[in-house]
């Protein structure tokens, strides 16, 4: 519709497009219902440095939430431009994790074997420095899986 | 492996597809963003497909952006992410124009009638009464008519992208958009 500056249909569509007042009120409580609807992680078995389950004297077990681990992990797998994360999986055993699961998308170009190998490393390290290192929870339990690639930085592109 | 794990700020360049996939994976931040991106939009649109009323168009974009942050995993990236959160306020709107009596008229134009600032308060005045007068318009049109005319000429949507957002086909937008853009232009051209 070609219409004039001054025509009055321009000018209320014009009034229509200004950003409303409540728009700042809407986006804050739409955030705050994000916020809370975050769910609950399930708790996840501590180990000590020597790979024992930790106790306290009483025998009660540590334990650390599975939201605490996945967070840790997101910010891990977006911190170069090579890859990001699509997916972040645990399994969870009787409260002993038991598996990661991770989805990427990769830059174009990358060599993804290496890069794979290189981020299955990282991603137990993490797992070990916040749950301990657990024995039975190696490299063979870390699976990564490449579902994208993608021409430039994946946190971008 | 020792220090802390800070997330990664997003800016404001990255696209939706990256956004989504951070999203995804529960990241808030990146969320915020698209929220950013595309919920004045949404607002935009729910405000006028609901009658004005700031009340109700805050609800619907709420639920609608809540809903969407909730389903980000259904959505499947064969349409864009924009007609996928249109659809969404689309159909918030929808729902709640149905469980809604039409609300009179007036108060719907003395919401609109609040005299603004000193500065060409005339013209702001003005304007007010045409964004009223526009809005009495949209209300008395068709419910498809009023979304398809909104997401054309104010959010400037292309027809397949109306199309996808509304579920119509392209022939149908056409015809809806033909029909209330003479409507509008009838009602609107006494205020010349």
């Amino acid at each position: 519709m070609a219409l004039e500056p001054d025509d009055p249909l321009t000018r209320a569509l014009a009034a229509a497009r200004r950003t409303e007042p409540g728009w700042v009120d809407v986006s804050s409580s739409v955030m705050r219902r994000v916020a809370s609807l975050a769910r609950p992680g399930e708790p996840l078995l501590v180990h000590t440095a020597a790979g024992e389950a930790a106790q306290d004297d009483a025998g009660s077990h540590t334990y650390l939430s599975s939201r605490i681990l996945t967070t840790a992990l997101r910010h891990l797998l977006q911190s170069a431009p090579t890859h990001a994360p699509a997916g972040i999986d645990l399994e969870v055993h009787e409260r002993r994790l038991t598996a990661v699961r991770v989805r990427l998308a990769a830059a174009y170009g990358v060599e993804l074997p290496e890069l794979g190998e290189q981020v299955r490393a990282e991603v137990l390290a993490v797992v070990r420095d916040l749950l301990g290192p657990d024995p039975d929870l190696g490299p063979g339990q870390v699976e990564i899986a490449f579902e994208d690639v993608v021409p430039g930085d994946p946190r971008e592109v | 492996m020792s220090g802390g794990y800070g997330g990664r700020a997003h800016s404001g360049a990255a696209s939706d597809e990256a956004l989504v996939r951070a999203a995804r994976v529960g990241d808030e931040e990146a969320f915020a963003v698209l929220v950013q991106r595309h919920g004045p939009g949404m607002h935009r649109y729910a405000l006028r497909l609901v009658g004005g009323s700031d009340a109700d168009a805050a609800e619907v974009t709420q639920d609608a952006l809540v809903s969407a942050w909730q389903g980000l995993a259904t959505f499947a990236g064969t349409s864009s992410l924009k007609t996928w959160l249109f659809r969404i306020v689309h159909r918030r709107a929808a729902d709640l124009h149905r469980s809604r009596k039409a609300v009179p008229i007036d108060d719907q134009l003395l919401s609109h009638l609040v005299p603004g600032a000193e500065d060409n308060a005339l013209r702001q005045v003005l304007d007010e009464e045409l964004l009223a007068a526009l809005q009495q318009c949209l209300d008395e049109l068709p419910w498809n008519q009023r979304a398809v005319w909104l997401l054309r000429e104010l959010e400037e949507m292309s027809y397949e992208e109306i199309a996808t957002t509304l579920a119509l086909p392209v022939g149908s937008v056409r015809g809806q958009l033909y029909r209330a853009r003479r409507t509008v232009s009838e009602r609107m051209a006494r205020w010349r």
